[in-house]
């Protein structure tokens, strides 16, 4: 967005100019210097205090509305203001550090540094006579309770899910893998936010290049700001231009721990709910984390359910649409016969009444998302309306393509992960194209590409249709079909001596 | 620049392409049936087609109200000549791939001969050859499928399932196929044996709404089937005989079995499994053909009153079962027989099992069928005796 803005050019230019100003001797001279340098802002609350007749003085900067004012009166202020120093200027730093009740404290020399610490929310100490800066962590940003998932619900299953505040968020899957092995790297991505990213992931199951490739990319983005983690997605992803997902998001920590233990990597970002996963494979796409919670036979009919559903909400316009154009031999006849009828008094070709039956419900499901909440009723009876009876009553579409639609809709409802849906949209409106042109043939034709597509795809390493492409037979009990957790959750007494790492990469 | 080029072939393809095979459905005019009849006169071929109304057919009726399909005729010196000259007749394009029934007429059958009359159902690619083909018998192709019926209401699906059902559940007509009418033309040691259809009724009523509306329904029945020899008809099959040839074909599934108990009165059996062994030999000049049936069935009805519970009495229903099966077979044979044609294939199974006997007997095949000695032997076990054993009391 602002990436290549002329005010990012300038901030670059301001931090190279002055990257290492040293603190002032003088608390007040540094508290001038922060206040000019964050132009005097209206929320940014300093307050001085003085011991033993001005011998010595400190200054409490922090910002309000991001810091705990709670924290920072009991724990901070009421202990410098009884403190009783006897000592010295000198070791005055190391006493204070005994008299705050705060957990995680740091010792800063430079502006830049205060600065940033400032503006994240932590509360700076400024001492006279000192060129050094306590930095209090009293980071307190008004954040959304948890709350059950909106877009990836189970029957069955854990009901907490992310916010956006992402201290809350790793919070969340720590207390689900209580394990030393549980590492959490923390960066910063974005010139202007700052925005904090952490990549978590378990020691010894998760692979090390992996784990590097992740931080590489990541360290490797250029950009100005992050507001959610699809910008982060952006930049790190394997093929820019493919319709499939290449990284998986979640809002569910449960899902995010499993794909922890199945050896992938999670990255938290600040202010989002949506969690990161990645290496990605397509057969994880379909795998709902209730997949697990229930009984295994019904566990894999979902899935297999799943990948009719996908197969449906791809294919059913395009095949319907060459049936009828051009293999009509293919179609039952009392089938063929009842669709002729519906088609006599179509204007319209049949691939023309595909897309403006594609189209409105493309345009309704839209409208459905963006709209008030409170027309969402009117807005239903209308597409009802319209979309079911009265545009076959009126002549417009014929009943059979109301039915094709609908089953492509619902069934991408069906896909456990959102950005799955997306890519059966935007090849299902290719294959129909196709399909109108060369019918089945341009349709299988189309499949093969896709299918090369897909083989050529990689994450990280990590081939997309793995384990399918290249085929692992051991690997298999989790993809089609759920076998039993004994079969499939990784076992690390049965493994000792072996390599537990989960995911492997090309070899 | 190699991305450019890949989308200026793509155009290419799609534009200069364009939809070579792109049928709009409402263009077209579906054929659920032909009937195939010839002129000697004028030597040409008359054709009909019976295409669907989809609007008559749909399962929420936006019809008028009129008959469900359309018969009309057109002529040609070819098969596709006609085909071509029905544009004349009709707006929409036919389309052939839904053909359920072809009807051959009884004069294009005796007059000229099927030998070359499926050749364009088997070289197009568009046309099933799994349809089962009728003989129009003593009616007109054209009023045969004229007459309108009513649970099935297209004629020719009506029909086909009435072939279906008698094959199925009685035996006496079999599902013959274009591609088995073809196989037997083409092999040497058989002939292809067809059912034929008649019309009971008026058949000024049958071909109108009214008969849709009134109880005197005029019908279309199954009638006999008829026998070829070199392509021509040269007579018909009648009765329960007929029976044989799905017997000796294996092809029968169901079929009831009527046998005198004493000398007024029947009793019935139903067969529900029948296995049949053929073998034909040459022997001193003379062909000699062995049937060898097993059959298994149920008795459904007894009008004689006997004790059934007796083993005796089971075996005397089974030899007189016997009896009556080894009777159907053997005046089947024997029609066959006096027709010269081997409508059976016995042809085919001495030159499957003895080929050196079958390339000496080939050429007159025929004499040697008609001449043939027949041995049949049949075995029927009674397996079931339904819900009653006890006699009745009177």
């Amino acid at each position: 967005m602002l990436k290549n803005s002329r005010l990012r050019q300038e901030i670059s230019k301001e931090e190279s100019e002055s990257s290492r100003t040293p603190l002032e001797n003088t608390a007040r001279l540094n508290v001038q210097q922060v206040k000019e340098k964050l132009g005097s802002s209206g929320d940014l609350i300093n307050r001085f205090i003085q011991h033993n007749e001005n011998k010595y003085a400190f200054a409490v900067i922090h910002i309000d509305g991001i810091s705990s004012t709670k924290i920072i009166q009991e724990h901070i202020l009421e202990p410098l203001l009884t403190y009783k120093s006897v000592l010295d200027a000198g070791s005055l730093q190391d006493e204070l550090e005994q008299t705050i009740a705060i957990s995680n404290i740091k010792v800063k020399k430079t502006l830049e540094e205060v600065l940033s610490a400032i503006v994240s929310g932590s509360t700076v100490i400024l001492i006279d006579g000192d060129t050094t800066a306590l930095v209090l962590d009293t980071k307190e940003i008004e954040s959304r309770s948890i709350t059950e998932p909106t877009t990836q619900t189970v029957i069955r299953g854990p009901k907490d899910s992310f916010t956006e505040n992402i201290r809350t968020n790793t919070a969340l899957v720590r207390g689900r893998i209580q394990s030393p092995n549980l590492r959490l790297d923390s960066m910063k991505i974005g010139e202007v936010t700052q925005t904090s990213v952490e990549i978590m992931y378990i020691k010894g199951i998760a692979n090390d290049s992996i784990v590097k490739e992740v931080k590489q990319r990541l360290k490797n983005i250029e950009i100005d700001g992050v507001l959610e983690s699809s910008y982060v997605e952006n930049f790190i992803k394997d093929d820019k231009h493919t319709p499939f997902p290449m990284v998986q998001n979640t809002e569910r920590p449960d899902v995010v721990a499993g794909n922890l233990l199945e050896g992938r990597i999670a990255i938290f970002i600040g202010g989002t709910p949506y969690v990161l996963v990645v290496p990605v494979t397509f057969t994880q796409l379909f795998q709902s984390s209730e997949d697990y919670y229930q009984n295994q036979y019904i566990g894999s009919f979902l899935r297999l359910l799943r990948l009719g559903a996908f197969l449906l909400a791809l294919y059913a316009p395009a095949v319907y649409i060459a049936m009828i154009t051009h293999h009509q031999a293919l179609v039952p006849t009392v089938l063929l016969v009842s669709i002729a009828a519906q088609r006599e008094a179509i204007p319209f070709p049949a691939i023309i009444e595909a897309f403006i039956m594609e189209m409105t419900f493309e345009v309704l499901r839209e409208a459905g998302i963006r709209m008030p909440r409170a027309v969402g009723s009117a807005l239903s009876i209308v597409g009802a309306l319209i979309l079911g009876q009265a545009a076959v009553d009126a002549g417009f579409v014929s009943a059979a393509m109301v039915i094709i639609v609908s089953v492509t809709a619902i069934a991408s409802f069906a896909l456990p992960n959102y950005n799955l849906g997306i890519t059966a949209r935007i090849l299902r409106f290719l294959l129909l194209v196709v399909a109108s042109y060369a019918g089945l043939y341009g349709v299988l034709a189309a499949s093969l590409i896709i299918g090369m597509h897909m083989c050529g795809l990689n994450s990280f390493g990590v081939p997309y249709l793995y384990p399918v492409a290249p085929f692992r037979l051991k690997e298999q009990k989790d993809v089609l079909f759920r076998f039993s957790i004994e079969n499939i959750v990784n076992q690390p007494s049965k493994a000792k001596g072996k390599k537990n790492i989960r995911m492997r990469i090309k070899e | 620049m190699r991305a450019k080029l890949l989308l200026v072939t793509i155009c290419l393809i799609v534009i200069l392409s364009g939809c070579s095979n792109y049928k709009e459905l409402n263009e077209l005019a579906i054929v659920l049936g032909v009937g195939i009849d010839y002129i000697p006169d004028k030597n040409i071929y008359e054709v009909t087609y019976q295409v669907v109304k989809p609007s008559e057919n749909a399962a929420k009726g936006t019809g008028s109200d009129s008959t469900p399909v359309i018969n009309y005729e057109a002529t040609g010196k070819t098969l596709n000549e006609a085909a071509g000259n029905s544009a004349n007749f009709f707006s929409r394009q036919n389309i052939y791939s839904h053909i359920q029934l072809v009807i051959i007429g009884e004069r294009l059958a005796k007059k000229e001969s099927l030998n070359f009359i499926f050749d364009i159902f088997e070289r197009d690619a568009g046309v099933r050859v799994n349809v089962p083909v009728l003989i129009a018998r003593g009616t007109g192709v054209k009023t045969t499928m004229d007459m309108l019926s009513t649970v099935d209401k297209i004629p020719v699906q009506a029909l086909s399932g009435k072939v279906k059902n008698a094959s199925e559940t009685l035996g006496e007509h079999g599902q013959t196929k274009i591609y088995e009418v073809i196989e037997d033309l083409t092999s040497e040691g058989s002939e292809p044996a067809i059912s034929g259809v008649s019309v009971i009724g008026s058949k000024k009523v049958g071909a109108r709404k009214e008969n849709l509306e009134t109880m005197e329904k005029t019908f279309t029945k199954l009638n006999g089937v008829s026998i070829f020899r070199e392509g021509k008809l040269v007579g018909w099959m009648d009765g329960k005989k007929t029976k044989s040839l799905q017997i000796i074909d294996n092809k029968l599934k169901n079929t009831n079995l009527r046998f005198h108990c004493d000398e007024k009165r029947y009793n019935d059996l139903t067969i529900n499994q029948l296995k049949n062994d053929t073998k034909v030999d040459i022997q001193n000049n003379q062909a000699i053909i062995t049937v060898n049936t097993k059959a298994y069935g149920y008795i459904v009805e007894l009008l004689c009153n006997k004790d059934i519970s007796k083993r005796q009495i089971i075996k005397e229903y089974e030899e007189k079962a016997e009896k009556e099966l080894k009777k159907e077979i053997t005046d089947g044979i024997l029609a066959a027989q006096k027709l010269k044609s081997d409508v059976f294939g016995f042809g085919e199974i001495l030159h499957a099992t003895q080929p050196k006997k079958w390339k000496e007997s080939r050429r007159q095949w025929d004499h040697f069928f008609s001449q043939a000695k027949v041995n049949v032997k049949v075995n029927v076990s009674i397996e079931e005796t339904g819900m009653r054993i006890k006699p009745y009391p009177y």
